[in-house]
This record gives C-alpha cells, sequence and structure tokens, in this order.
C-alpha cells in the first residue's frame, strides 16, 4: 500500500477521511442489503424484503452526501493529483454502490412476486451466484479501505467468475423451459432469467468499482481488457 | 449557533481627496471566523482592512462617512485612543517586515512599547510563547538573538504573526500574507490561521482565489469599491447569488 505524508493542513486530511467514512459506510450497508437477499431468496420471508425497502432510501441519502461531500472538498481544496483522484473516484463509487442496492431492491420485489418456488437446483445457483457478489463486495471494500491495487486486480479478475455463473444457470433455467411448457413455469422461469441477469450486473458494477480504486491509487486506467465469461 | 459579531462596517464611504475607494459598506466580520476579502486589484480590499485599524488616519487626503463597530463600539469616536486600538488589532502584510533587530527584540518591541509586562520572566514568557503560537519557535529558538532578516521568507512571515500576536490583540488583519511565499511556506500559514481563528479573529485579503476557498469560513466579493456579495465561503464558491461574483470567480471578466 502507497503511503504518503500528511497534509500540512490536517484539516485537508480531515476532509479526506470524512469522505472515504462516508463511502465505507454506504458500502456497508450495501453489503448488508446482499446479506438480506441471500435470506429472501433461501427463505422467501416477506418481512426482509421490508428491510430491504427500508434501506432503500438511506442509500440515497449517503450517495447525495457523498456528492455533497466531494462537490465541497473540490470547490475549497482545489485537490491535485492523488488527492483529486480520491474525490472524484469517491463520486463514481457512491453511483455504482447506488445502482447495487438498486439491483437488491429490484431482486427482492421479483423474488418475492414469483408465481411458483423456483426448483432447488436453480434455486441454489442464484444462491451461488448472491454469495459470488458478496465476496467481490467484500474484497473490493478491503482494496478500497486499504488502498491495495493488487486485490482491485483480483476482484476485476474474478468477474468472469460470477460471468460463468450466471451462463451456467441460463443453459439450466432454458432448459427448465423446454422441459416444462407450462405457462406458469414459463413465467417464473423468465422473471429467473431477468434475475439472474441483474445478478450479474451486479457483479459489474463492483468490477467497476475495483477500476475506480485502482485508477485512484495508481492514476491510470487498467490497459487490458476485463476479463469476461463465455458469450450466451 | 449563534454567532458573535465582532467588527462591522455601516454606510461606510471612504475618499482618497475626490477619488471616492469605498461605497456604502456594510460588513459584518464574526468572532473566532477567518473572513476573506477577495476582488480584483484596486476594488477597495485593503482600504476597508486598513480602516479597522485606522491605518488611513496615516494618509491625510483620506476621508470616510458611515461608522466601523469593533464589539459595538464606534472606533472613529473622538473617546477611542488609535493607539490602544491598534494593540487589539495585529496587521500582517504582504511584504514580511521584521525590523532589523534580533528576533527577540522583534517580539519585544510592542509589549515593551506598551508596558505589557513586569519581570524580565514575563517578557521572555511573552517571547516564548508568541514564538510557539505562530509555529516558529522550535525552528529559532537557539538563535533568539540573532536578526530578524536572517530568516527565510516564510520564517519571516511567521515572526511577523507572533509580533502581532505579542500585543495579545483580539482581531487579525492580514492583507496577501502569503503572496510573497512559496506554496510550503503558505501552506505552513494556513495551517496556523486555522489554529489561530480559534482564539482570535481573522480578517485576510487575498489575491487567491483558492487560498480564500481554502483558510476562511465567510467570503466578501467587492468590485470597484463595492461590495457585490458576502456570504460563507463554501456557498460564495459553489453557487453564488450575484451574477459578477460567479463571473470574478470562474474567471469570466475580461
Amino acid at each position: 500500500m502507497q503511503e504518503y505524508n500528511d497534509h500540512i493542513v490536517s484539516s485537508f486530511d480531515d476532509d479526506i477521511a470524512s469522505i472515504r467514512r462516508s463511502i465505507i459506510k454506504m458500502a456497508t450497508l450495501v453489503e448488508e442489503q446482499y446479506k438480506l437477499l441471500h435470506h429472501i431468496v433461501d427463505t422467501g420471508s416477506a418481512s426482509t424484503v421490508e428491510d430491504v425497502l427500508n434501506n432503500e432510501p438511506k442509500l440515497d441519502a449517503f450517495d447525495g452526501k457523498i456528492r455533497d461531500q466531494v462537490i465541497t472538498f473540490i470547490t475549497l481544496r482545489s485537490p491535485m493529483a492523488i488527492d483529486l483522484r480520491e474525490g472524484l473516484a469517491a463520486l463514481k463509487i457512491s453511483t455504482d454502490l447506488e445502482r447495487l442496492g438498486d439491483y437488491c431492491k429490484n431482486v427482492s420485489l421479483r423474488i418475492q412476486a414469483l408465481e411458483e418456488i423456483p426448483p432447488a437446483e436453480i434455486k441454489n445457483e442464484i444462491l451461488r451466484m448472491i454469495v459470488m457478489v458478496q465476496g467481490q463486495l467484500k474484497k473490493v471494500i478491503d482494496a478500497y479501505v486499504s488502498k491495495n491495487k493488487d486485490k482491485a486486480i483480483e476482484v476485476r479478475n474474478a468477474d468472469a467468475v460470477i460471468d460463468n455463473q450466471y451462463q451456467v444457470t441460463y443453459n439450466h433455467i432454458i432448459e427448465d423451459i423446454r422441459k416444462n411448457p407450462s405457462k406458469l413455469k414459463t413465467l417464473t422461469d423468465t422473471k429467473l432469467l431477468f434475475t439472474i441477469k441483474t445478478i450479474e450486473r451486479a457483479g459489474d458494477h463492483i468490477t467497476n468499482i475495483a477500476e475506480e480504486v485502482y485508477y485512484a491509487i495508481v492514476g491510470e486506467t487498467l490497459s487490458t481488457p476485463r476479463p469476461k465469461g463465455e458469450p450466451e | 449557533m449563534i454567532k458573535e459579531l465582532k467588527i462591522s462596517a455601516k454606510n461606510l464611504n471612504v475618499f482618497y481627496g475626490k477619488k471616492q475607494a469605498l461605497f456604502d459598506i456594510n460588513l459584518n466580520i464574526y468572532a473566532n471566523e477567518v473572513t476573506s476579502l477577495i476582488g480584483p486589484s484596486g476594488c477597495g480590499k485593503s482600504t476597508l482592512i486598513k480602516c479597522f485599524n485606522r491605518m488611513n488616519d496615516l494618509v491625510d487626503i483620506c476621508k470616510y462617512s458611515g461608522q466601523i463597530m469593533i464589539d459595538g463600539q464606534d472606533i472613529n469616536h473622538s473617546s477611542t485612543d488609535p493607539v490602544s486600538l491598534r494593540t487589539r488589532i495585529g496587521m500582517v502584510f504582504q511584504k514580511p517586515n521584521p525590523f532589523p533587530k534580533s528576533l527577540y527584540d522583534n517580539i519585544a518591541y510592542g509589549p515593551r512599547l506598551h508596558g505589557m509586562f513586569n519581570t524580565k520572566e514575563d517578557l521572555d514568557e511573552i517571547v516564548i510563547s508568541s514564538l510557539k503560537k505562530a509555529g516558529l519557535f522550535n525552528e529559532v529558538k537557539d538563535r533568539l538573538f540573532e536578526s530578524g532578516t536572517g530568516l527565510s521568507g516564510g520564517q519571516q512571515q511567521r515572526l511577523c504573526i507572533a509580533r502581532a500576536l505579542a500585543v495579545n490583540p483580539e482581531i487579525i488583519l492580514m492583507d496577501e500574507p502569503c503572496s510573497a511565499l512559496d506554496p510550503i511556506a503558505t501552506a505552513k500559514i494556513e495551517e496556523l490561521i486555522e489554529e489561530l481563528k480559534e482564539k482570535y479573529t481573522i480578517v485576510i485579503v487575498t489575491h487567491s482565489m483558492q487560498q480564500a476557498a481554502r483558510v476562511s469560513n465567510r467570503t466578501a466579493y467587492m468590485h470597484m469599491g463595492e461590495l457585490i456579495e458576502t456570504g460563507l465561503t463554501k456557498n460564495i464558491f459553489s453557487n453564488p447569488k450575484h451574477a459578477k461574483t460567479q463571473d470574478y470567480i470562474t474567471g469570466r471578466i475580461g
């Protein structure tokens, strides 16, 4: 991890620390949301869906607060180099976190509205995808907190695993539709297709965050293209 | 939180002979805050702060109308002694101006002049604590009896601040205190200003909008002798109300 001297004007460091604290709090709440999502997919708990919905406005509030903090920081400090990248990264990361929160809410509502309980195998694969997303989220938060660019690269590279799982589950759901042509089954499976797509997109947003963490530290965009899973 | 009003200019007009330099200025400066005055050259910022410590009295052709209140008292009233007023208000200028004396004597000058101590030990204490407050003591403690002019620019400026602090003022006026300093020396002065505002009220004239944004709680924008807009620094620089203010801070005035 790159270490820098403190700013001569100590309140400058305080401002940056405050922005970073807001990001970490927002990210922690997103982690909580995905934990709740796992429970919803596992048990179908309606009260847990309520909990997810109640947390949504808090995430929006964080997003607004971080935007205000960064604008004030840029206005009042005229930050350069690493400091400027730190501020801009926070802006982008809070947008990605807000999207992650939104996807979690969408999947929760979609699961709640399913006409039928999905077959066990497909349900377990969806849970597996969620666990992968949770793992990536935890790792990218670690990378941000510890300013570790190598961890950020690991997160980026591991997104392919989520893409592959998405592909596998996609194929299983299509197979399920073929085997069971009942309208209700088809309806449920179609909704599940959207669900796993949303979870796969959540993985992409975490990869965005990893790339932003990397850029903030190094000051350069990662040159190699993102590793992708097999195409659909 | 109610802020305490420290300095107040009311309907202030200032003339140099026939030329009017300030037009109907109404400005509040609050205690334990840093207020910055910004605006293009010649807008009257330095004229305004020199009204606060009556330095304009030293200019024969300078005349004024209106009032300046400090702690609710009119400073231009016949009952006010300008000399004791100026012990309550320290001033630091653009070009550091240490006296051609030792560091010790630079700081001791004001207290000696005003009889502010009893014993030699008292005076030593005043000198040391002023240097500490100005963040200079550690750098110069082994050469207090060397000349003040032998320091670097940034150190000289901190010496001037220590000198101002030695007479225990309530207000410190700074007229472009960092214009002659490099970025590191400037940052050290800005960190010092942040610490000083806990105890003192600070008014800083600056050409640098970035500096005003960094150090001040409130900012007043002046243009051709008029006060165009004043407000919290954060608001002035992110969303000013007046088109002229926005033009200036975004560099749109030709």
